[in-house]
């Protein structure tokens, strides 16, 4: 017999208000929760199983949670593989309203909810996972199924991606992740170094590379080098440091009477036993060479390459030339006598030995060599040289006044006997660095120009590779190397310790590698580039993991002299 | 009636061994394009353990990621499930050998015959996925033909004595329990057997260097009322005088007309 057709079990009007009343019931009594659906990155063929899944979307709907006294499930197990929360839920929700907010969003399968998305639930902060999902439940009301019935479990992790923009969501990536840490080298460790080596003159003329840096793949790095120091300069510019074996060489040759006149600062003066050498002199055929230096107690002592004693050695008296300061110096020869000025007092008037030539190009300031010179135990003077005059002419023309000098309280100026003015005013070098872009490193320096007079060992800076800009949390950084690239996603980073933690790692090459200390980790949003020192695994997937431990007794009891087949895959 | 004490750690050597062997084993996942997206290093722990340091090892991520999830896979674990005696193996009971003691030159160590053992493993992997099971099955079967043997070292304090043990895999099985209601948990855990064959010494035990043999000479019966008289006494020392167990030396051999002291 056919149903009574004058009584209508599903009315319309009946059935919507059933619908809204169930609609309603669920908002007073249910909980928001997050539906996440599931796509499939990647699936395997044979064995029927999704081998890359991930959760982009996260919808916010009501559900009635059915358990009320506690979940479902065995609850909290312990188990040989540790904790395990087999937890079950069963969550209803309006099939109008699930259909409103989530199925019309979805690309596919949207006329239900389907097992194997997720339901996040914010109260207990849990994952269900949808394992089956009831339609008919409860049954045919009024004709019409207005309700899911959703019978959910627990989610086993499974390095699953969650990129939902909810933070409590997607942290189970970071929580439960495999995770590389890499130990970061700042921009200033990546940064390469090289030295200079300097000649007599203080011009550059090498360079080497001792750390090639890292990091150098795109840009030429500027290359600096330290500033000239001007403290010790007598009236500005800089000056000639003589503790260098810096020899400055007259650039003007000429026999007859002369004179040098300069400020000496010596910043030490020389042992007992020992002179710092200071001045030497040209020989011609009525001149001998001569040697000019200060003794331990500052007084000018000199002598003569053809002596083979101290013996030999003649002293000064009566003014001495003070450390720390500067002090005005004339040494000169009017061809009858030798004389000499420390401060504008006369110290020396020797018309006993031979004359001195002291405006050949063989006399100078300073010595290239050191040891026995005639006869006598010659070190390096210690100290600055500024402000120097060679002059020509006798005595008269040299000293206006015999019984002294005045010490100029001004940079020198040249006059008509002037032969050789010398402010010693100094360049500083520049150079171009190299790069081999194949490993990353700065490979050679060329000198653009070698400066002057610069003070050895130069200083030189190269640019580091890096800026110092800091990675995003959850972006992708990749790392290429010469036959594949590996990748992964910042799970986080510390600006403080330069540690990045990633996760989601693996090479396009399809074979297990780990980072290299070579190259850098370039940020694809940030572009944030940095090199690791030292990369480490950390095992954050389950936190009782034992692996590092038998590794690090492993060498107390195995003997590898044969090794471990089991050991490294890379 | 045994009475001393001693404790080579045998069979905690040995779990730390079997652990050596699978604490290296990874899980790759590659995408559509061939290309790895994560690679894991499998987690390995010996199984049984306090249950309550588990937990609280599980807090370390905060009260909101305890319940989040129910498990982390894959992950492998293994524990001992036996230990039975070898007759095969048992070598003389009085063998022994001997170690020198450092910085004496008149004891030595001495080691009796260790007692064979078999010890029972079992470890098993636990995987959401048949792929990511099989994987680490796979770097595990070819090593075991049936059997793979580690040189150890049994002694901590005698690193040069060495002793192979075999490993040997008994077999392979596997549980995955697809069948059922669609609310019900597949899992997959492959399980293998395996047998280490250790042995277990007894307390070590000092003697002392035989350092001098003597060896009287004597004419039988030639002396009054058929007595014995002594021709000679040779006298066997090491050279030098100070050596130890492991020592090259040499000997001194004196001939004496007296008897040995």
């Amino acid at each position: 017999m056919a149903t009574n057709p004058y009584i209508s079990r599903g009315a319309r009007s009946e059935q919507n208000l059933y619908e809204d009343l169930v609609i309603e019931s669920l908002k007073f009594y249910g909980q928001d929760v997050y539906y996440l659906p599931r796509e499939i990155v990647s699936q395997d063929q044979i064995f029927k199983e999704e081998i890359e899944s991930r959760f982009t979307d996260a919808y916010k709907i009501e559900m009635y949670v059915e358990n009320t006294e506690g979940f479902d499930g065995q609850g909290d197990l312990f188990t040989k593989f540790g904790v395990e929360i087999r937890d079950q839920a069963t969550f209803v929700v309006a099939r109008r309203r699930w259909k409103h907010l989530i199925g019309n969003y979805l690309d596919s399968k949207n006329f239900r909810p389907r097992e194997g998305d997720i339901v996040y639930l914010p109260m207990s902060n849990s994952m269900f996972e949808i394992m089956k999902v009831e339609t008919e439940t409860p049954f045919y009301q009024l004709n019409q199924l207005p309700t899911f019935r959703l019978r959910c479990e627990l989610f086993e992790y499974n390095d699953e991606r969650f990129y939902t923009s909810i933070d409590e969501i997607d942290e189970v990536v970071v929580e439960g992740s495999y995770k590389f840490n890499l130990q970061m080298a700042t921009a200033e460790e990546a940064r390469a170094t090289a030295t200079l080596t300097t000649d007599e003159n203080g011009r550059v003329v090498s360079s080497e590379i001792t750390y090639g840096g890292q990091g150098y793949f795109f840009q030429i790095p500027n290359v600096s080098v330290s500033t000239i120091p001007i403290e010790v300069a007598r009236f500005g510019n800089s000056s000639l440091n003589l503790g260098l074996f810096r020899r400055y060489s007259l650039p003007y040759n000429k026999e007859g009477s002369g004179a040098l006149e300069f400020f000496f600062y010596p910043t030490s003066l020389p042992d007992s036993n020992e002179y710092h050498g200071l001045v030497t002199t040209g020989g011609d055929s009525n001149a001998k060479t001569f040697i000019f230096g200060v003794d331990n107690q500052g007084n000018l002592a000199y002598t003569t390459f053809e002596n083979d004693s101290t013996d030999d050695l003649l002293f000064t008296s009566g003014e001495q030339i003070e450390i720390g300061q500067w002090n005005h110096i004339l040494i000169g020869n009017d061809g009858a006598s030798k004389y000499a000025y420390i401060n504008g007092v006369r110290v020396l008037n020797d018309s006993s030995q031979d004359s001195a030539n002291f405006i050949s190009s063989a006399a100078g300031l300073g010595l290239n060599t050191i040891g026995l010179l005639g006869g006598v135990n010659f070190g390096l003077a210690s100290g600055y040289i500024d402000e120097f005059r060679a002059r020509v002419g006798t005595s008269a023309d040299l000293v206006s006044d015999s019984s002294g000098i005045t010490v100029p309280s001004s940079a020198f100026d040249s006059d008509a006997s002037t032969a050789v003015l010398e402010h010693f005013t100094a360049r500083s070098p520049s150079f171009l660095a190299n790069i081999d872009s194949a490993t990353g490193t700065v490979s050679s320096l060329t000198i653009l120009d070698s400066g002057d007079l610069y003070p050895s060992p130069g200083i030189v800076t190269i640019a580091s590779p890096y800026e110092q800009r800091n990675y995003e949390i959850g972006e992708t950084v990749i790392q290429q190397n010469e036959e594949y690239t590996i990748q992964g996603r910042v799970a986080e980073w510390s600006d403080s310790d330069y540690i990045l933690k990633l996760y989601n790692v693996g090479a396009t090459d399809g074979q297990y590698h780990t980072f290299t200390t070579t190259t850098s980790v370039v940020g694809q949003t940030t572009f944030a580039s940095l090199a690791p020192k030292s990369v480490t695994e950390e095992q954050d997937i389950q936190q009782q993991a034992q692996n590092t431990i038998f590794d690090n007794f492993e060498a107390d009891f195995l003997d590898f002299s044969e090794a471990n087949p089991f050991g490294d895959m890379q | 009636m045994f009475g001393t004490w001693f404790y080579h750690k045998r069979v905690r050597t040995a779990v730390s061994v079997f652990g050596s062997l699978f604490n290296n084993l990874y899980v790759l996942r590659e995408n559509s394009s061939g290309e790895i997206i994560s690679q894991v290093r499998v987690p390995l722990s010996y199984a049984p353990k306090r249950n309550f340091i588990e937990r609280l090892s599980e807090m370390i991520n905060g009260e909101e990621a305890e319940r989040k999830v129910a498990i982390k896979l894959p992950r492998m674990s293994f524990e001992i499930t036996s230990l039975q005696y070898d007759p095969n193996r048992q070598l003389p009971k009085v063998n022994n050998f001997v170690k020198s003691i450092s910085g004496s030159t008149t004891s030595k160590r001495k080691f009796y015959t260790a007692v064979p053992y078999d010890i029972n493993f079992q470890l098993n992997i636990y995987a959401k996925g048949q792929d990511d099971a099989l994987q680490i099955v796979e770097q595990i079967l070819p090593y075991f033909n049936p059997q793979y043997s580690v040189t150890i070292k049994p002694f901590s304090d005698y690193t040069d004595i060495l002793e192979d043990v075999p490993i040997v895999l008994n077999g392979v099985s596997f549980q995955d329990n697809y069948e059922g209601p669609l609310d019900e948990r597949r899992t997959i855990i492959y399980t293998l057997d395996f047998l280490m064959k250790v042995s277990f010494y007894g307390p070590q035990q000092n003697g002392a260097i035989i350092r001098q043999v003597n060896n009287n000479i004597f004419n039988i019966g030639a002396g009054l009322s058929d007595s014995d008289v002594l021709l000679n006494n040779i006298q066997i020392t090491p050279t030098p005088s100070n050596v130890s167990v492991d020592s090259d030396f040499d000997f001194n051999i004196s001939y004496l007309d007296t008897p040995a002291p």
